[in-house]
């Protein structure tokens, strides 16, 4: 026996009572844990579907000419001048800002025209490997291209031009092997061939030119408006500001269900506090007799704020245990019900013993005001109450 | 060993000042057994839980050895209560989900660490002593009126006190267990502890050596 046996016992022996509090404060712990498990479930979900619509950030050569476009009609600027950017020189920058570690693609691109049996056709030079990471929405009938000699096409040049995976084309005098057709995307890109970007280059005499690259940067968390202006400051002769709105959007998107389950949780234990708080504060003037026992055979304050600062630690414990529990066990219903992969969520033990110990630590705060009120009634007090 | 000098004590409701204790001065020898009698508002009970810290005068001098209650912290009144001074009361006054042993080991446990075995065998000898022997794991509500008042009596005897204050300790009991109570006092009394009682009972205060009859704050007799 000790001075915790009192909390201990007391909790016990008022069992439906002390079930009821564990039970209410529970729910509010679990609603918690399941809304912040959903949410940024959600959120990896959403940011996962942005990024399929490819990348987020566009770089292309500064000019001071007025572009031309109504009704989503491209009729370019007022010059015939076309501008390049440095191939090596504005990869190199960009990769090296200081937030690299949030760029998870850079592709650059030569467009060319080119024709092919007589007609005219585009053809974009770009690095397979980093293409492939922005154009995951891609399906290719085949495969990417793996050597300068291959190329891809879309599906309107492949229907148009009768040409299948495996048919070899003749491009600026050189032979290509396409290796594949990307399925229709309902984009310009269903009328492109897409050949290696050095290869390209090679062949047009335009050795490290580059008209514009796409650079993929979304991610949780991530902070874009500073990468744009890092790589606004790294390479001054370029325009990036096309895609911010975009990007601004994208990320309010991502960030708004966390915040909604943020301010939802908070509420809810914001009352599961309260509701502790006023069964503490019941449970002081119900024990004041007990209370003036305890001080009469020489218990002091600090002794009598312990008692009460342990049961509603005790409850604390008890209902982050049930609380997290629950709540994870709820997150996997409510993503089934939401029709939302659940294969992220993961039963940290870490996780749960941070949140036991956060539980335990709002419980005590909560319960503070009762224990010192408690602690504070005199033994004559308690006589008078006696 | 137990003094007070012109010791008053007012009580408060509203506007009303009622003068319990009037310039009360009195004294206390160790070992002695010293039954205070009066009426009801007589002011016996106020001087006895004045005496035994539960309760603040508003003036006068009140000593216990060398220490005057108005001159020490709440951490030594605290300790006093604990270590020098035991209080029974008319009603039992046991934590009801506490068994009968575990109530008598309350002064001991007020520490983070487990009551020493010493404490709980003598905690069981103190019930053995008023008659309780084998009801240590009784709860309150299993035991009699007169049996938890014993358990009262041996909770005030686990730390061995110096004096032992007792408020109508018979008050609650029929004539049987009066006796029994009374003639615990009369042992403890002969066993070298030092005893006030508090009692409307003249024939309780018969078991004391000592009567001091109170009437209206002041002592008559």
């Amino acid at each position: 026996m000790n001075i915790f046996t009192i909390p201990f016992k007391n909790l016990k022996v008022k069992f439906f009572k002390t079930a009821i509090l564990i039970f209410v404060f529970a729910i509010g712990i679990t609603s918690s844990v399941a809304l912040n498990k959903v949410s940024s479930t959600v959120s990896e979900a959403l940011e996962e579907k942005m990024n399929k619509f490819g990348a987020n950030i566009l770089v292309y050569p500064k000019t001071d000419e007025i572009n031309i476009s109504y009704g989503g009609v491209q009729l370019g600027n007022l010059s015939y001048e076309v501008k390049y950017l440095p191939e090596t020189d504005v990869v190199e920058k960009i990769r090296n800002i200081e937030f690299n570690k949030n760029i998870s693609a850079v592709a650059p691109k030569l467009v060319k025209a080119a024709k092919l049996e007589d007609k005219l056709v585009g053809v974009v030079g770009i690095v397979p490997q980093e293409e492939i990471k922005i154009k995951s929405y891609w399906n290719i009938s085949g495969k990417m291209i793996e050597r300068g000699d291959e190329v891809i096409i879309g599906s309107n040049i492949a229907k148009k031009l009768n040409k299948n995976m495996g048919d070899k084309i003749q491009l600026y005098g050189s032979n290509f092997t396409i290796s594949g057709v990307i399925e229709s995307t309902g984009s310009e890109e269903d009328n492109l061939i897409f050949a290696n970007l050095h290869q390209l280059q090679n062949l047009t005499g335009e050795t490290n030119k580059i008209n514009f690259v796409e650079v993929s940067a979304l991610c949780a968390g991530c902070p874009i408006e500073d990468i744009v202006n890092q790589i606004k400051v790294a390479i001054p002769d370029s325009e990036i500001n096309a895609v911010q709105k975009l990007v601004k959007q994208r990320m309010s998107a991502v960030h708004f269900v966390e915040k909604l389950a943020a301010i939802l949780s908070g509420v809810i234990i914001f009352i599961a506090c309260f509701m502790l708080a006023i069964f503490m504060l019941s449970s002081v003037t119900e024990r004041k007799k007990e209370i003036g026992i305890l001080r009469a055979v020489g218990y002091s304050k600090s002794n009598i704020f312990i008692i009460f600062i342990t049961e509603a630690l005790l409850i604390g414990i008890m209902s982050g245990l049930v609380g997290y529990t629950s709540g994870y066990f709820l997150s996997f219903k409510i993503l089934d019900i939401l029709h939302i992969e659940a294969g992220k969520i993961t039963f940290s033990f870490l996780e749960s013993v941070l949140v036991v110990i956060a539980v335990g630590l709002i419980a005590i705060i909560s319960s503070s005001l009762p224990a010192a009120k408690a602690a504070k009634i005199t033994p004559s007090e308690a006589l008078i109450a006696l | 060993m137990l003094s007070t000098e012109n010791l008053n004590k007012f009580y408060y409701n509203g506007k009303i000042e009622t003068h319990v204790l009037k310039d009360l001065t009195l004294e206390i020898d160790a070992g002695e057994f010293v039954a205070i009698l009066g009426k009801s508002g007589s002011g016996k009970s106020t001087l006895l839980n004045i005496l035994s810290t539960l309760m603040k005068a508003d003036s006068g001098k009140i000593c216990y050895n060398d220490i005057n209650y108005f001159d020490v912290k709440e951490k030594e009144l605290n300790k006093l209560r604990n270590e020098e001074f035991s209080v029974i009361f008319q009603f039992h006054y046991l934590i009801p989900y506490l068994t009968a042993l575990e109530n008598v080991l309350l002064p001991c446990s007020k520490s983070f660490t487990p009551v020493k075995k010493e404490d709980i065998e003598y905690a069981k000898e103190c019930l053995d002593k008023v008659g309780l022997n084998g009801k240590y794991d009784r709860l309150p509500n299993q035991l009699s009126g007169g049996e938890q008042q014993r358990v009262a009596i041996a909770r005030a005897l686990i730390k061995k006190p110096k004096v032992i204050f007792a408020d109508e300790p018979t008050g609650n009991l029929d004539a049987e267990n009066s006796m029994i109570v009374a003639n615990i006092f009369k042992q403890l009394n002969n066993e070298g502890y030092t005893i006030l009682m508090v009692t409307h009972d003249k024939s309780m205060a018969d078991f004391a050596e000592r009567i001091i009859t109170m009437k209206d704050g002041q002592i008559v007799n």
